[in-house]
């Protein structure tokens, strides 16, 4: 273990730990990546990063560890009341948005689309795996390493939850208000843990607790076209504005 | 008579005033991820993961909930019992 550099990384204000094993996974960390002392957080075992590897045939060794990565700093940020989340999660009117659905469902084509239609009016926070923060500072989006294939994501910037976006590619354009009950299953889906003990089931359900009883959740059926994010850029105003409203 | 225990790995949560079982993943293979169930049987869920049996949980629902056919009340407790059994988030000791 003394042969490994020890760096730290801050997640909604929470140091993590990591050596790693392969050489080239530091730089992938970028700018986040500070060096650090002492015993860390999270070491892959060789058997986790082969497995690792075997399971993502394309990615380099670096990229394949630095992506299997997620999963174990999600369970150390559990116990803060955070977890890693898949979803393209942006800034607008001082309100953080997550689009949230599966891979290959639309997600950074919503977001590009907002970029070409209503240019400058968004910021991303993370265009693929932001932390949501659900403690007793309330409910809030930060950015993550983990941005995508894009690259997409602002390292600085975090901001209150507005509300959460559930994707669906559909043959109209269409979107509806969830009941918590009809979108808990989605959104757990889309937490990124294992959810191994039952405490971590108990720390994500109070996590989902606190998330839905703060912000709206809406499903978007869509073609994938401007006329659907026109429809949801709509609705996400109104409600920035209701809160708006509301705070003052 | 069978005595059943709640399966290890499957946890009663309550989220925006509701009762939902989620299970772990050690669990879900064999049994559903997340489960919503009513008042009644997360009364009887919380009974048996203190390790009950049948007629305490029958004496436990006499003494919380106010009712007059004691029958009926086995009859719906063994109709839970065999319910989530068969849903495998209940195991057979």
């Amino acid at each position: 273990m003394a042969q490994n550099k020890v760096y730290q990384v801050e997640y909604a204000g929470h140091p993590v730990k990591y050596a790693f094993r392969e050489p080239g996974t530091a730089a992938l960390f970028r700018e986040r990546l500070t060096e650090a002392c002492g015993e860390p957080d999270v070491f892959e075992t060789e058997e986790f990063l082969e497995r690792a590897k075997r399971l993502m045939p394309d990615e380099p060794p670096e990229g394949a560890e630095f992506r299997s990565l997620i999963c174990l700093t999600s369970k150390l940020l559990l116990r803060h009341g955070c977890c890693l989340f898949h979803a393209v999660s942006f800034e607008m009117d001082g309100l953080a948005w997550l689009l949230t659905a599966p891979s290959g469902t639309g997600k950074s084509t919503q977001y590009m689309n907002w970029q070409r239609q209503f240019p400058r009016e968004a910021r991303m926070i993370s265009g693929d795996v932001p932390v949501i923060e659900a403690s007793d500072r309330g409910v809030l989006v930060h950015p993550s390493p983990w941005n995508g294939k894009e690259g997409l994501g602002n390292p600085l910037l975090s901001a209150p939850l507005g509300g959460i976006v559930i994707l669906e590619q559909g043959s109209e354009d269409r979107l509806e208000r969830l009941e918590p009950m009809e979108c808990l299953y989605p959104l757990l889906r889309e937490c990124i843990v294992l959810l191994e003990t039952e405490d971590e089931v108990r720390h994500i359900a109070v996590m989902l607790d606190r998330i839905l009883r703060s912000v709206p959740v809406m499903k978007l059926v869509n073609l994938g076209g401007p006329e659907s994010t026109a429809l949801l850029r709509g609705e996400l105003k109104r409600i920035a504005a209701m809160k708006g409203a509301r705070n003052e | 008579m069978s005595k059943f225990r709640t399966r290890p790995g499957v946890v009663l949560t309550n989220i925006c005033g509701e009762h939902i079982l989620v299970a772990a993943k050690a669990a879900v293979p064999d049994c559903p991820f997340v489960t919503r169930i009513n008042e009644e049987s997360a009364f009887l869920w919380e009974k048996l993961k203190g390790g009950a049996d049948e007629d305490e949980l029958l004496r436990a629902v006499e003494k919380e909930f106010e009712t007059d056919d004691p029958e009926a009340l086995r009859g719906a407790i063994q109709a839970f019992l065999k319910q989530m059994s068969e849903m495998h988030l209940l195991v057979e000791d």
